[in-house]
């Protein structure tokens, strides 16, 4: 079957999958956007542990993992969480974490980003490699 | 355990933050056209679309009696049955129930519910302290008193819906919308390309826009009489006419104020089609600027279509016989004339369409003129060759004369002796704007003090500024991308161009006109803006007959009193004329608007 075609409206989200297919692991790369108070905070806590985590829409909840919640709710709240020097793939790549991984289109992306126009966002997401995982929802 | 509730439909947040069209609600816009069978409008389908939202809530509301409304603050037990709203009213089943695990939350608790239908369980909190949206767009009230209809929902929070409407529908290929009218594109009728053919003939002939219910009606006699009669109702044939037009790159829809009219596409000179950049003001007239009783009655006496503020009613139709303008350069290029709201007095009949034909009448030669109107726009088309026939320069009086037949109009520039005259003449010397004293000759009446000789076309349009252009202080990216001239503020450009043309007076006199037509030479504005600008700014000084002078020492004071810009305290002229000021476009003590 042909996949359907890309454009600036297709939501992208982090897909999991690619990260056990590279055997990598996120967390590590989640370890890395730790502000330091919630790195303090995680040091005490065992890394299998997972957490709850209530939609704000539909207060569903699910288990994530510490280190996520912790990027998600404290670190990405801070104004260097993503700055005018931080690149685009690692600013969406940040993104996707701050908001639990909701899809968001190249055009979305853009408006929060406010970075490359949308054309260029979608190539740099289609064009060569996957990176982080980042592929259409 | 009973429970009150208010219906989402009956909240604002519901129409305004929620709603969002959905394959089903598309699917029955779709199902009901199919009903109707007849082109309906966003503010119908969108009372359809608010219709079934409500009741399809109903329905969620008589399924779900005996069970518990979700609000994450309450607690449940297993066993119990929960609905849902947030999940478009899914109701399930408490599996379980455990303690909640995120310290960002404090305390709550999780239950594992079953919902109908679905294999898995789900989570949802509960008990839950902080905020949350839930809580907020569920608050309590019996349903029923007090409730709005869908029609009275339509007209509160209607605005919103239409418009996810019309952007939903038109990305959708089964819709196809005319105007504000919507239809399926497998229920028009096929339109014969015969048909357009002789649409072509009859606007040729007419070679005036024709209104579609006339296209239609002539269009379809002749096929009626070639035997090609199709079948079914009027009203849709004739939407299936105009939707066949618009698809045709033969014709374009020239009105829009509740008729549509058609014309033929390669008639219609862009100029008419749009108004041209050139037209449209850089600087704009504000209600109230403060000006000199002087330039006060200068604005009133150049009457510049650019200075009409927001809401001015045209001169009655029938209440002039004739009008004198005065020709600036934006309007001298592009071939226009300024139709004030008061110079539609000159019209005798009621418009026909938002832009139509007329006649000019060179009243020296007799010779006709086609031309356009376009009053909203203010301005009128078609005098581009008459005024190069005629050599009329920027500061040419113009008299327009209504004539007896309709939509046609005598013009004249007053033809007399070739009588020659020391004239400003514009030049461009290393990328500015300068000027020079020449002689010249023309047979036309003009305004001397509007008066200037363009010079090179081709040089004053590489300083030409228009209204796209991005402002001076915008980010040098966007002045970069825009690749052209960005526009300065208005007085930042006066003082350049003030003082170049002082330099054609022995004593620094500048004209307030002068300034105004120079002014125009390479940015399109009304007088208000710029004589606001003299009256406001110390550094300019009123001398006497319209004319003025710079005082580069005073460029960073600025009066703002009406007391200081009439004395002009910091002056150090003693030619200086004091003269009153009064607020624009506001009725005053002497009973003129000004």
């Amino acid at each position: 079957m042909r996949s359907p075609r890309v454009s600036v409206e297709t939501k992208f989200h982090i897909e999991f999958a690619w990260w056990e297919k590279q055997n990598k692991d996120i967390r590590v790369f989640m370890q890395e956007l730790l502000c330091p108070e919630s790195r303090e905070a995680l040091s005490a806590s065992s890394p299998e542990q997972t957490v709850d985590v209530v939609d704000m829409e539909t207060a569903e909840v699910s288990q994530v993992d510490p280190t996520w919640e912790a990027i998600r709710a404290c670190c990405s709240q801070r104004p260097d969480y993503i700055t005018a020097d931080t690149p685009l793939l690692d600013s969406i790549f940040r993104t996707f974490l701050a908001n639990g991984n909701k899809p968001l289109s190249v055009l979305e992306l853009h408006h929060r980003l406010d970075k490359r126009p949308p054309e260029v966002i979608l190539r740099m997401l289609t064009k060569g490699q996957v990176y982080m995982g980042i592929k259409p929802a | 355990m009973s429970f009150q509730r208010q219906r989402r439909t009956q909240t604002a947040e519901y129409w305004r933050d929620e709603f969002s069209m959905e394959k089903e609600d598309v699917e029955r816009i779709y199902d009901w056209l199919v009903e109707e069978g007849e082109p309906r409008s966003t503010e119908e389908i969108s009372q359809k679309a608010i219709e079934y939202r409500c009741q399809k809530e109903e329905m969620a509301l008589s399924r779900q009696r005996g069970g518990q409304i979700y609000l994450p603050q309450d607690s449940y037990k297993v066993g119990q049955r929960v609905v849902f709203p947030a999940l478009d009213y899914a109701i399930g089943e408490v599996l379980s129930i455990r303690v909640g695990n995120n310290p960002r939350y404090g305390a709550f608790e999780v239950i594992q519910v079953k919902l109908d239908g679905q294999e898995q369980p789900r989570e949802f909190a509960a008990k839950f302290g902080p905020d949350h949206p839930l809580r907020r767009s569920v608050p309590s009230l019996e349903e029923g008193e007090g409730s709005l209809s869908p029609r009275q929902l339509n007209a509160e929070y209607g605005a919103s819906v239409r418009e996810r409407i019309a952007a939903a529908l038109s990305k959708n290929d089964e819709f196809v919308c005319l105007g504000d009218h919507w239809f399926l594109q497998g229920l028009l009728p096929e339109v014969p390309p015969f048909q357009l053919n002789i649409a072509e003939a009859i606007i040729d002939e007419r070679r005036q826009p024709v209104a579609l219910a006339e296209l239609y009606e002539k269009s379809s006699q002749v096929l009626d009489e070639t035997g090609l009669t199709s079948t079914g109702k009027d009203s849709i044939r004739s939407y299936a006419l105009a939707h066949a037009l618009s698809q045709d790159p033969r014709f374009v829809e020239i009105s829009s104020a509740g008729t549509s009219a058609w014309y033929l596409s390669n008639a219609v000179p862009e100029a008419v089609r749009h108004k041209p950049p050139r037209l449209v003001p850089v600087y704009m007239t504000r209600k109230g600027a403060w000006l000199n009783r002087e330039l006060r009655d200068f604005a009133i006496e150049i009457l510049d279509e650019a200075d009409e503020l927001p809401g001015t009613q045209p001169a009655a139709l029938g209440s002039l016989e004739s009008i004198q303008v005065v020709l600036t350069y934006p309007h001298r290029r592009e071939g226009t004339l300024p139709l004030s709201k008061r110079a539609l007095g000159l019209l005798a009949e009621k418009p026909p369409a938002d832009r139509f034909m007329v006649t000019f009448i060179d009243q020296s030669s007799n010779e006709d003129m086609q031309g356009w109107m376009i009053p909203d726009q203010g301005y009128a088309w078609g005098l581009g060759e008459w005024y190069r026939r005629h050599e009329l320069p920027i500061g040419s009086i113009i008299e327009v004369r209504r004539g007896d037949a309709p939509f046609t109009f005598l013009v004249t520039c007053e033809d007399r002796k070739r009588k020659s005259d020391w004239i400003r003449e514009a030049k461009v010397v290393g990328g500015r704007l300068m000027f020079g004293m020449q002689r010249k000759a023309y047979t036309c009446r003009y305004d001397k003090h509007v008066l200037i000789d363009e010079g090179n076309v081709g040089e004053l349009d590489s300083l030409w500024v228009d209204s796209s252009a991005p402002s001076a202080d915008a980010a040098p990216s966007a002045l970069r991308q825009a690749g052209a001239n960005s526009v300065e503020d208005l007085f930042e450009y006066l003082t350049r161009l003030f003082p170049e043309l002082a330099k054609l007076s022995g004593q620094g006199l500048v004209h307030a006109k002068a300034l105004y037509s120079a002014l125009n030479l390479t940015r399109r504005c009304g007088t208000v803006p710029v004589f606001a600008e003299l009256t406001r700014r110390a550094c300019f000084d009123p001398v006497g007959d319209g004319n003025w002078v710079y005082d580069e020492s005073l460029r960073h004071v600025t009066y703002s009193t009406e007391e200081e810009m009439s004395r002009r305290p910091s002056s150090h002229r003693q030619d200086l004329i004091v003269d009153r000021v009064y607020p624009y476009g506001i009725a005053n003590s002497e009973g003129k608007s000004s």
